[in-house]
């Protein structure tokens, strides 16, 4: 029981996907290109029983792309690399994505690992908004910067979703919508291409909220240009 | 209003309550990190931007507990600050972690802001590393103790520590419990600090290597260490290569 309160709490505490009595499930954002790849990891959980996961990944515009079930030995760590599972996957903003539904028994954890040519960085599942739950993310302007925000539409109708920039004394808006059981992802420069110009370096934030009735995924991925030629890829953990 | 004796407790709290939101995070202070505090300050239903206030306390690293109040905050409307500039020791510190509590509250009655976010940003040159900051009951003796599950990494690209913030009055004998081995014992966390343990070598001795597209990965299975509800702990993934940090997790 006390797992049960720890897996509500710790949903909670980032606005994720909820749990049943008996399992855990979450969705997460998931993409494959040459330059990221993404797995997904389930810890075991401390209660009697397999160690199982099951994961549906669907395609940017909702499609199922496969389907699979996997047990793993008990008290190890399960690793599910996403990529050969997206094969046939569309390209939407030129990298294949879509969201994954991952489900593992009752106090197991879940991670999401995005693996770039740099760095090996961890994500839980995207912030969860919809009318009534506004959601943020702070972002960070400039010119060796660039914002994607991914959204997910967890329902099974279309969703529009209020995305707008807060930079300053300007807060203009745009208004995306996201296929069912789809994901979309917005760069903030194309978006809002004349505040991202004249905003220059610094801070921001977008606010986000569902205009249609339903929950929605939400999460940054930041690219930092370094030096070499080398850039980071990060995501809110 | 008129107020019957009976109906008093439920139709009172109903009108006046409000519920607020507390976090318990812990930020860096270095010579390559300075930490920035995101809050976005939310009411269910509430489209008002009514005033909130927005209370910061830091403490660790042998200080006290120091606290200030922001002046601003809106409903409905992103903020943030950089924490050197509300605590101006933060600049002074070469090497530090630092505990850092926040609490979200409105004058205004009626008002739920428990769907409230807050987002701790530990800001480096090579980019930031961000993360949702543990929420609590915004009163520690509210509310029963939780546990939450993690994954420990150690591979090419990272390894993993422990952070303990430990908020509270008593001394914390900090371990980590191990899902199929034996918890791991990682010393005493004193009253009102914070405290990084990097998990050792040998806790993966048990872990099969796994082949992964990437390289070799060993992980393990942890559960949440025991815990009041002035404490919290986080995953800390930092770099392999250069041990800066990589990703937060909260547990």
């Amino acid at each position: 029981m006390i797992f049960w309160n720890g897996v509500r709490a710790y949903m909670s505490t980032h606005r994720r996907e909820s749990s049943s009595t008996t399992e855990v499930s979450s969705r997460f954002w998931v993409a494959a290109s040459s330059f990221w790849s993404t797995t997904l990891m389930v810890g075991p959980s401390p209660l009697e029983g397999p160690h199982w996961a099951q994961l549906t990944v669907l395609d940017c515009d909702g499609a199922v792309a496969n389907e699979i079930s996997m047990t793993f030995p008990r008290a190890e760590v399960g690793m599910i690399e996403v990529e050969p599972l997206m094969q046939g996957c569309k390209v939407q903003s030129g990298i294949v994505h879509g969201q994954a539904l991952l489900s593992s028994p009752l106090g197991s954890s879940q991670l999401c690992r995005y693996i770039t040519n740099e760095e090996g960085g961890f994500s839980g599942a995207p912030l969860v908004i919809d009318q009534n739950w506004p959601g943020f993310l702070p972002i960070t302007m400039g010119e060796q910067r660039s914002n994607l925000v991914a959204l997910c539409n967890y329902e099974n109708h279309p969703a529009e979703i209020i995305v707008r920039l807060i930079s300053g004394k300007r807060s203009p808006e745009s208004v995306v919508v996201v296929p069912a059981l789809g994901s979309r992802l917005v760069s903030v420069a194309e978006e809002f291409h004349e505040l991202s110009e004249e905003a220059g370096e610094g801070l921001a934030y977008l606010r986000i909220r569902g205009r249609s009735e339903g929950k929605i995924g939400v999460q940054l991925i930041e690219n930092v240009d370094g030096v070499s030629a080398r850039s980071i890829v990060r995501c809110i953990s | 209003m008129e107020l019957v004796r009976g109906q008093l407790s439920v139709a009172f709290l109903k009108e006046f309550i409000v519920i607020g939101a507390r976090w318990l995070a812990f930020i860096l202070a270095d010579n390559l990190t300075s930490s920035l505090l995101h809050f976005f300050p939310a009411a269910v239903g509430a489209a008002v931007p009514y005033k909130a206030d927005c209370q910061l306390s830091v403490f660790g690293a042998g200080r006290a507990k120091e606290s200030v109040v922001l002046d601003g905050a809106r409903l409905g409307q992103p903020d943030g600050i950089r924490l050197e500039q509300a605590f101006p020791f933060l600049k002074e510190s070469s090497s530090g972690i630092f505990g850092l509590e926040v609490l979200i509250d409105s004058h205004q009655p009626r008002t739920d802001l428990s769907s409230s976010l807050c987002v701790v940003d530990l800001e480096q040159k090579a980019g930031s590393v961000r993360f949702w900051a543990r929420s609590l009951p915004v009163k520690p003796e509210d509310g029963e103790s939780t546990l939450g599950s993690g994954i420990i990494v150690k591979d090419s690209y990272a390894t993993t520590s422990l952070i303990c913030v430990n908020s509270s009055s008593q001394s914390l004998d900090l371990t980590l419990p191990i899902i199929g081995a034996e918890p791991l014992a990682l010393g005493i966390v004193p009253a009102g600090q914070v405290a990084e343990r990097a998990v050792p070598e040998q806790a993966f001795s048990g872990a099969r290597v796994q082949e992964r597209s990437w390289g070799l990965a060993r992980a393990l299975g942890c559960a949440a260490p025991k815990l009041s509800n002035d404490q919290s702990a986080y995953l800390l993934y930092r770099n392999a290569k250069n041990q800066l940090p990589l990703s937060v997790v909260a547990l």
